[in-house]
């Protein structure tokens, strides 16, 4: 059942799918490193735990945006879950952007010289 | 046992219910985490386990044991029953068979809480259907039986609402956070 959120928390929520996309769309990744890169893609922008990070890529597994693929790189260890972008993935990452950009600029003129306190 | 064992573990009891491969599938998915970062999750383990029942849904066993379990519950619902038997609580079973519809919607999606729907609804349209064709026919056994169209309509509405909740609930109360 959804919890009471705040706006911050709704913030990032929503923009947590696109960065999601957009991080796997460069490269297939797994969660671990998916965690580390994000946050390092990102200038620190985005620092995600297990408990957003694992739910968020079994929904978009689920309906066809990742597409996973297992690899044992490293005998003797776990095999690791790679996941990278569907073509409907690479559609939805291009229907977000189409909206999230116009509305960064849009919020960027509207806080002006507040940008830079 | 080994502290990521332990974490597994208790990973394991948050995803009661969950089909056993999707289990498997998500802790070793961890363990290879683990390998990798060194540190475990910072989430509490069991909550981490629900959060995941949530994407995945409860398996395919748990499914078909609440569609089946819904059938007797419509049946014992049906208000032709409250006719003879007239000691049945069918209005406790129409709302247990609605609970029933819920709970199948809440821990297994949308399609589950459709056919959990049409289980339990299912005895109540022939029931229906056998009392409005048939009522000359079994009256000859049980004298002066009557229903009238008011109860009809009333539990063809209850019985069509049902499948119709199980689905639109089970979209609404697994949506994505």
């Amino acid at each position: 059942m959804a919890r009471k959120t705040d706006a911050v928390t709704e913030l990032r929520r929503g923009a947590f799918e696109l960065a999601l996309l957009a991080y796997l769309n460069k490269e297939a990744d797994f969660g671990g490193a998916i965690i580390d890169g994000l946050e390092e893609a990102t200038a620190g922008g985005f620092t995600i735990t297990e408990g957003a990070l694992y739910p968020a890529l079994g929904r978009l597994e689920k309906k066809g945006y990742l597409q996973p693929d297992m690899r044992k790189e490293i005998e003797g260890r776990k095999a690791r879950k790679y996941y990278s972008l569907t073509t409907d993935g690479k559609e939805r990452l291009k229907e977000l952007k189409n909206a999230w950009l116009p509305l960064v600029e849009g919020m960027n003129i509207l806080f002006g010289d507040d940008n830079n306190e | 046992m080994s502290e990521i064992d332990n974490y597994l573990k208790q990973v394991r009891k948050g995803m009661r219910f969950v089909s056993g491969s999707n289990k498997t599938s998500f802790c070793n998915e961890l363990g290879a985490q683990f390998e990798h970062r060194g540190s475990l999750p910072q989430e509490k383990p069991v909550a981490l386990g629900k959060a995941m029942r949530q994407v995945y849904g409860i398996g395919m066993f748990y499914r078909i044991i609440l569609i089946i379990t819904a059938f007797p519950l419509g049946v014992l619902s049906t208000p032709m029953i409250g006719s003879w038997f007239p000691g049945v609580p069918i209005n406790l079973f129409l709302l247990l068979s609605l609970m029933w519809v819920f709970l199948a919607a809440y821990f297994g999606g949308r399609w589950s809480g459709l056919f959990t729907g049409i289980s339990a609804a299912v005895p109540r349209v022939i029931a229906l259907i056998i009392f409005t064709i048939g009522l000359d026919f079994i009256n000859q056994f049980f004298d002066s039986f009557e229903v009238s169209e008011g109860d009809l309509g009333l539990v063809l509405i209850t019985s069509l609402l049902l499948p119709i909740v199980g689905f639109f609930a089970g979209g609404r109360i697994r949506r994505p956070d």
